[in-house]
Order: C-alpha cells, then sequence, then structure tokens
C-alpha cells in the first residue's frame, strides 16, 4: 500500500507540495521561536555565576543587571569611591570588583576595572576567564580584548585602539590624544565579556584628563606619559560586582547597602534580578508561543482541506483499488499512509528549513545583541513538539480516510461515477 | 466443457430487493454457471445487471436465497471475508477506468497479487517470478513487454489498456472472470480481436466466463447466451404488471 | 504485506526510544521520587524548629539608643567602629540547633536562586521562609536561611511559589571571621508545596 500511496501523491505532486509546504513553515516557525527564546535565555543565564551581589548607584534591579552586566541600557549615576571603600570593609564581604563604563570603541564598549576582574568573574557554572594571548594590562594604556573585538575588527597584541566617548556606534568625538595599546585578547566566553574591551580603572581615568568639564580640551592635549605619572586613583564607578564569604548571609549585606546612608545604592542578587526579567519577557513569550501553534494548526487545516478536496475526484481511483481486491480498510489505510506522508515530510523540510534560519541568523543575532544561539541537535521539548505535530497530522489524517472507507462502502464496484 | 466438476455459479431462490426500495429487483429462481462455461449474459441497462454481477461478486448479499461461487456459499461468508474471497477468486474487468492511471502497466496487472496471497501464489505456480508472470500475459494480450512493461497506464490507447484490464483480471487465475461491457468503448474493429484474446487465455486457464454486453452481434462463440429478462422473475413481474421500478 | 508491517513495526519502535529518550529531560524535578521513604526517616521541619527553644530574640540595639549615644557612635572614630560592630554582631547572633545536624528532614520553603546551570536550571539556591520581604523588619537571621546545594539541578520556578525541600540538613556552628554560623542542605529532592 505505502508504494501506491506514494506514487498516487507523486501524481498530484503540485498539492501534495503545497500541504508539505505549509507544514515545514509552521514547524520552522514553532522550532525558531522555541531555539531563540530557549538560546536567549540560556545566554543571559550563563553570563551571571559565583557573583552573590551586584550594586550600582539606585536605579531599577532589571535596569542595574542589563547595565552592568550584559551592557544594554545605561547607569543613571555613579558610585563614589569613598562609598567602594566603606563596603569593601564589610565583614560579610570576600572581594569586591569595580565595574567604569561609559565609553566605546567602533561600537563595542570599554570596561574599566581592575585585575581582580579576571580572578573573580565567572560565567556558565563558575567557569573563569582565560587568555588566549598576551598578559592582563600592567601600564595605564593597556587593554584586554574580548574574542569577537579582536576577531571582528582583526586586532592583534600590540596593536593600538583609540577609544570613543559615549556609546555610539561611530566615534564622532575621541580620545585619539591618549591610544591603548592591546596587550592581551580573552577566550571566547559565548557572554558579552567576548564583545568588551577592557582597561585598567586608571586608564578610564586617563582617557579623561583633558574632559574635565564635559568636552574635549582643544589642542595638543596632554601626552602620555605625563598622564601616567599623574594620580589617576578613580573618583566613581558605575557599579560593583560583590562575592561574599558566606552565600547565606546576602540577604543582609543586601539590606545594609540599600539603606547605606551616605549615598543612594542598590544591591541585587543576579539570580533574582534575572527572575525578575523573565516574568518581564514571559508575556511575550507566551504570545509568540500562541501565534506558532495557531500556524501549525493552520498547516494542518491546509494538510485536511488538500485530502478532503481530493477525495471525490478519486472515487474512481478508489473502485479501480477495489476490483482489484482491495477491502474498504486497505482505501482507508491508503489515506491515512497519504497523510502520513505528508506529515513526515512536512516536518523534515521544517527541520531543514529551521537550520538555515538559525545557520544564518545566529550570526546576526551575536552581532547585534550579543547571543551566542548555536546549530545543535533538537532538545526533548523540540522533539515533543514534532511528534504532537506528526500525531495531530495522522489524526487529521483519518477524518478524509474514514470518508473514503464510507464512499467505497457505499460506491461498490460500480463504475459509473 | 463437461460437467463432472461443481459448477462455478449455482443460484437458487435468490431474491434482492433494495434498502429504500418496496419490491425486490431481482428474483431469480435457478441459475448457474458450469466450469470453464462461457456465458454471454443480455439485458439492457436497469434489468438488474449491476446487481445481479453484485450478488455474484459478493459486493451485496441477497434478502433470501443461495449464492455458491466455486463451492463456497456467500452467506455462510462475514463481510470482511467475502472481500478477501472476491479479491482470491474473481478476476473482474469493467467497461472502462479499469486502471490506476498513475501506475505503471506492470504494477497495475500485478495489483491484485498485492490484495491476494492465493493469487500471487497461483500466478508463481509454474515457476515463473511475477515479473516474467506478467510479461507473459501481455505477450497473450499481443502487448509487447518490454516496450508497455513500464509505461504509465494512461499513456496507452482505450484498447490497449483493456487488454491490460483483462491480463489484470486473468493474473493468478482465479476461477471465475466477470466482464461487464468491456468491449464498449472500443471500436468494431477492435472489438472481435479482444474477444478472442479474451478466450484463448480464459480457455487455457481453464476459467469460467461470465459476460455482460448489450451488443448481441458479440454473442456467437459463447457456450450459451441467457436473457436476464427472462431469468430475472422481478423483471417478468414487472412487464406483466406494467409497474416500472 | 510484510514490507508493510516491518515499516509499521519501525516506526512504533522508533516512537518508542524517542519517547524514553526524551523521558529524563520531561520530569521537573529529580526523576526517582519512587523511594524517598525507603532512605531513612524524613523528619518534617518547620522554621521555628531551625531556633534554639532557649534562644531570645535580642531588641534592636539602635532602636531603643538615646540620641546622644547614636551621635557618639557615628562619630566615626575607631573605638566608635568597634562598637557598632560589637552591637551589630550581638544583634545578628543567631544560634543554630546542633542535633538537627545530619538529619534527612523536610522543610517547606520558597526558593531563592543563586546559581544556574547550562541548561538553565539551578544547582545552588537559599530557602527562606518568605518571599517579597518588606522593608520594616530586618531580612531572616542566618537560622532563618538554608543554603542549598543539588547535584540535580532544579527547573525554574516561579519565586513567589513555595516548594518542599527534602534533604539532609547540616548545621554549623562556626566562630570565626570567614564564615558565619547557618544550616546547609544536601538537597535530595524538590517538590511543589501541597498544605498536608
Amino acid at each position: 500500500m505505502i508504494g501506491i500511496a506514494w506514487k498516487s501523491l507523486l501524481n498530484r505532486w503540485p498539492t501534495a507540495l503545497l500541504a508539505v509546504l505549509a507544514i515545514a513553515m509552521s514547524v520552522t516557525l514553532i522550532l525558531t521561536v522555541e531555539k531563540v527564546r530557549r538560546d536567549a535565555r540560556s545566554s543571559f543565564t550563563q553570563t551571571v555565576s559565583g557573583t552573590d551581589l551586584i550594586i550600582g548607584a539606585r536605579s531599577g534591579s532589571v535596569q542595574l543587571l542589563l547595565y552592568s552586566v550584559f551592557r544594554i541600557g545605561n547607569a543613571t549615576n555613579n558610585i563614589s569611591w569613598e562609598s567602594v571603600e566603606d563596603i569593601k570593609k564589610r565583614k560579610a564581604i570576600d572581594w569586591v570588583v569595580p565595574l567604569s563604563l561609559g565609553d566605546s570603541h567602533a561600537g563595542f564598549r570599554v570596561l574599566g576595572t581592575s585585575l581582580d576582574y579576571f580572578k573573580h568573574y565567572t560565567y556558565s557554572n563558575r567557569t573563569a576567564l582565560q587568555l588566549s594571548e598576551g598578559v592582563l594590562f600592567d601600564d595605564v594604556f593597556d587593554a584586554v580584548l574580548g574574542s569577537e573585538v579582536a576577531a571582528e575588527l582583526g586586532y592583534g597584541i600590540n596593536d593600538s585602539i583609540v577609544v570613543a566617548h559615549g556609546t555610539g556606534k561611530v566615534a564622532l568625538v575621541e580620545h585619539d590624544r591618549q591610544p591603548f595599546r592591546v596587550s592581551g585578547i580573552l577566550k571566547p566566553t559565548g557572554t558579552p565579556v567576548d564583545r568588551a574591551i577592557h582597561i585598567s580603572l586608571e586608564g578610564i581615568e586617563a582617557m579623561h584628563v583633558d574632559w574635565q568639564n564635559g568636552a574635549n580640551k582643544k589642542g595638543a592635549g596632554t601626552d602620555a606619559d605625563t598622564v601616567r605619572n599623574m594620580d589617576l586613583s578613580p573618583s566613581a564607578v558605575t557599579a560593583l560586582l560583590v562575592g561574599l564569604k558566606s552565600r547565606a548571609t546576602v540577604f543582609r549585606e543586601q539590606r545594609a547597602i540599600n539603606t547605606y546612608r551616605a549615598e543612594p545604592l542598590l544591591a541585587i542578587l543576579p539570580g533574582v534580578a534575572l527572575q525578575e526579567l523573565w516574568s518581564l519577557v514571559s508575556v511575550a513569550e507566551m504570545a509568540l508561543m500562541i501565534v506558532s501553534v495557531c500556524v501549525v494548526v493552520a498547516g494542518l487545516i491546509n494538510l485536511l482541506s488538500v485530502l478532503l478536496a481530493g477525495l471525490n475526484e478519486r472515487r474512481r481511483e478508489m473502485a479501480v483499488l477495489r476490483s482489484a481486491g482491495a477491502r474498504p480498510g486497505h482505501v482507508f489505510l491508503l489515506l491515512c499512509i497519504e497523510s502520513a506522508v505528508l506529515t513526515i515530510f512536512g516536518i523534515i523540510a521544517g527541520l531543514v528549513l529551521h537550520y538555515l534560519f538559525i545557520g544564518v541568523g545566529a550570526l546576526f543575532l551575536q552581532q547585534r545583541f550579543g547571543l551566542a544561539i548555536s546549530l545543535s541537535l533538537p532538545s526533548a521539548t523540540d522533539l515533543k513538539i514534532l511528534i504532537t505535530i506528526a500525531i495531530a497530522g495522522l489524526l487529521a489524517g483519518s477524518l478524509p480516510a474514514l470518508q473514503a472507507y464510507r464512499n467505497s462502502l457505499a460506491d461498490g464496484l460500480s463504475q459509473r461515477l | 466443457m463437461d460437467e463432472t466438476t461443481h459448477p462455478t455459479v449455482t443460484m437458487e431462490d435468490v431474491s434482492f430487493t433494495w434498502p429504500a426500495g418496496e419490491r425486490p429487483v431481482l428474483d431469480i429462481a435457478q441459475f448457474s454457471i458450469a466450469q470453464g462455461e462461457r456465458v454471454f449474459l443480455r439485458g439492457p441497462s436497469g434489468s438488474g445487471k449491476t446487481t445481479l454481477l453484485s450478488l455474484i461478486g459478493a459486493v451485496l448479499s441477497p434478502q433470501s436465497g443461495k449464492i455458491v461461487i466455486d463451492g463456497v456459499s456467500l452467506g455462510t461468508l462475514r463481510r470482511g471475508q467475502r472481500d478477501q474471497f472476491r479479491a482470491d477468486r474473481i478476476g473482474l474487468v469493467f467497461q472502462q477506468f479499469n486502471l490506476l492511471p498513475f501506475l505503471s502497466v506492470s504494477d497495475n496487472i500485478q495489483l491484485p497479487c498485492r490484495f491476494s496471497k492465493q493469487r500471487k501464489q497461483r500466478a508463481c505456480q509454474s515457476g515463473l517470478s511475477l515479473n516474467e508472470e506478467t510479461d507473459r500475459l501481455l505477450q497473450a494480450m499481443h502487448l509487447s513487454p518490454s516496450e508497455v512493461r513500464n509505461q504509465i497506464a494512461n499513456k496507452l490507447s482505450v484498447g490497449q489498456q483493456q487488454r491490460v484490464a483483462v491480463a489484470r483480471a486473468l493474473i493468478g487465475h482465479p476461477p471465475l472472470i466477470i466482464a461487464d461491457e468491456p468491449t464498449s468503448a472500443l471500436d468494431s474493429d477492435t472489438q472481435q480481436a479482444f474477444l478472442d484474446l479474451l478466450f484463448r487465455e480464459i480457455e487455457s486457464a481453464g476459467a469460467t466466463l461470465l459476460f455482460v454486453s448489450h451488443d448481441i452481434a458479440l454473442a456467437d462463440k459463447f457456450d450459451r447466451i441467457v436473457d436476464l429478462r427472462e431469468l430475472n422473475a422481478a423483471a417478468i413481474n414487472e412487464l406483466s404488471t406494467g409497474t416500472h421500478t | 504485506m510484510t514490507k508493510r508491517n516491518f515499516l509499521i513495526t519501525g516506526l512504533i519502535a522508533g516512537l518508542i526510544l524517542f519517547t524514553s529518550a526524551a523521558h529524563a529531560n520531561w520530569w521537573p524535578f529529580s526523576d526517582d521520587d519512587a523511594d524517598a521513604q525507603s532512605k531513612g526517616e524524613l523528619t518534617l521541619l518547620n522554621w521555628d524548629d531551625l531556633i534554639p527553644d532557649d534562644f531570645v530574640q535580642p531588641e534592636n540595639p539602635f532602636a531603643t539608643m538615646s540620641q546622644e549615644k547614636i551621635d557618639k557612635l557615628m562619630d566615626g572614630s575607631e573605638e566608635s567602629e568597634a562598637e557598632i560592630a560589637r552591637l551589630q554582631d550581638a544583634f545578628n547572633y543567631a544560634p543554630v540547633v546542633d542535633h538537627l545536624d545530619g538529619k534527612r528532614v523536610k522543610i517547606p520553603a520558597y526558593i531563592t536562586p543563586l546559581e544556574y546551570n547550562p541548561d538553565q536550571k539551578m544547582n545552588e539556591f537559599l530557602l527562606v521562609p518568605f518571599v517579597g520581604a518588606c522593608m520594616h523588619v530586618p531580612p531572616p537571621p542566618a537560622n532563618q536561611i538554608v543554603h542549598a546545594k543539588s547535584k540535580n539541578a532544579i527547573e525554574q520556578r516561579d519565586m513567589n511559589e513555595a516548594v518542599w525541600a527534602i534533604g539532609v540538613i547540616r548545621a554549623e556552628t562556626i566562630k570565626s571571621n570567614l564564615a558565619e554560623s547557618g544550616y546547609q542542605l544536601e538537597v535530595e529532592e524538590v517538590l511543589p508545596y501541597t498544605s498536608q
């Protein structure tokens, strides 16, 4: 029967192809939406690990998380260095890593930080940052590049970078009097670290030596050596990453910092802030999911209509089969096989299209949003979805099959149709 | 056609009424076909021809009476068994649309073997493979196997298609062949040639033929001519009472 | 006929294989909740049980202090800093119930996530008696927080949903500068909360 079903479908290939395409598109949509959603979440979740608290000027917790770790958005205010020193003194605190944001180079953000950043910052289940070549910063004007920065801009060790003010893509105003030198390049991490340029806090201060009133000083400016010898201790930072000696003290420390009298600060637990972010996003995710499911249903309805519409023309075909010895059950089976073939081909075509989309789109998403979407085997949820679609297709096919069965019973061997 | 073996078809006191009908469409006291006999059944449309064929072909069941085909009483079979019985023991040829247009000629001929293990076995019993038997039948129908075997069925002429239909009905040596107006779509030149081919193959297979047609001119080679209007008591009653079903 | 049957059997077998392979990921929490009972006695805990019976809750020293004293403490001198630290330590003193150490327990709690694994499941989290703390009172003291680690990472849940946490509890009284007394849980299983 499978041979007959196959040849019958081939005979009607235009309609069959359309039915397959409809299912394929819906499968692609639902798989791609699910994958992007899952990988985006994973990408975000992997970026933060091993940090107990993140501290910034008082704004909102999701906002703080976004700008400090994911480099999305901006801080409203800074943390004064006095407060940083106070926080460092707290008994429960093990380590503090300061972050200073606000400058960029060719669209990549510049992060001012201490060497402790490379010691304490971990991602993806406590994996530490590692250099692929070169060394961490030593001189005021040294810079360590994330792997994406080096790859996209083609930089190597000892290359010179000019940092621009602000985070715009095109540098309209640059700190060109104090260019930086690439001292090291990090290994890829799949996090926003890859797209950042790391310099020392002193380096940030050095850059802004001529910017005291918010605009670049005209003229030759202060040269690099003079700058090196100036007092470059930082006066403020944008955010702090904090590690505690005992994780159970996190609530108390958070409360203490939130109620700190000297300056309005905000301390967040990264895990909790992440959950808040997801609950914001979940409504959109749900909407997308519903749309995808509707598209799948539309594809199956199309399959149903293709099979039903052909039934009348095929009554003669069924009668021929019956006169050759087929039972009504065989006719039922024939149509079930046809719908199964169409559904399965639709699913396979959908999978192929899905991988094509991901392959092409991954690069775009990585560059635009820093999201790491990778080509991988279908997950358990994906398989569940595909099996559900397959079963639904089979069930949908049983309706025209049943109709054909009844038709063939009624028609008998009659040829006068 | 000796009658030392049992008759292929026997009908006794058969009466059939459609579910919505008030009176029987068919009422046959006695009708039988001996093994190897070639019967020409004549009757205009509306005389109950199709119904009779459906009864003999085990598609319909009579309300009363007994039908025995090849030694098996149809009344003892359930519907599924009747379908299998028809697949195993009856070959059918219709006026037109006998073949699946999207299958090749050889696939079409071998169709009954897909649905009946018996026929598949009998087709190969002379030691030939299924494909070889198919070729043999094609040759018997005066069709060149190498040319025609893999052709898609709807590319053939009507005459060729009818001959392929006969080959399909004959494969696996079913004991009974029912042909319902098989020549009506052919032109008069081909009709006689077709009949000759049909007879030759049926004789060599030892099968029984029930041939239905309205064209009495074809009847001279047959062993017996039966007029349905004389056989069917229901039709006689209609004629005599002047009522029309 | 047999070719068809073979294909159908193959399809069904393939379906079963797929389903069972994906099976492990379909269960929200850990996979063998079959004989949780057979691993030993299970003690049902209340949050009160984590506070020693003879413990008297301290009062916030700053709440009843006179303005004079507060001003003196805030003068920034090292002496005052030390005094503030001492007062805070006394206030934060939250002893644990030692005899709970090593027991297999079941406690109702809310989860605060700490660490995620690459599959976005939690493998380290805090168990607390309430969520969404109001700002009127301090956050829970050290003997009302359980630091949980789970070998089988658990699914993310809404933080406002309560759970039953089952595992072996450790109660440590540490007197050093590096760590604080507290409870830890080696998580065996986490189940959705149902009142029993």
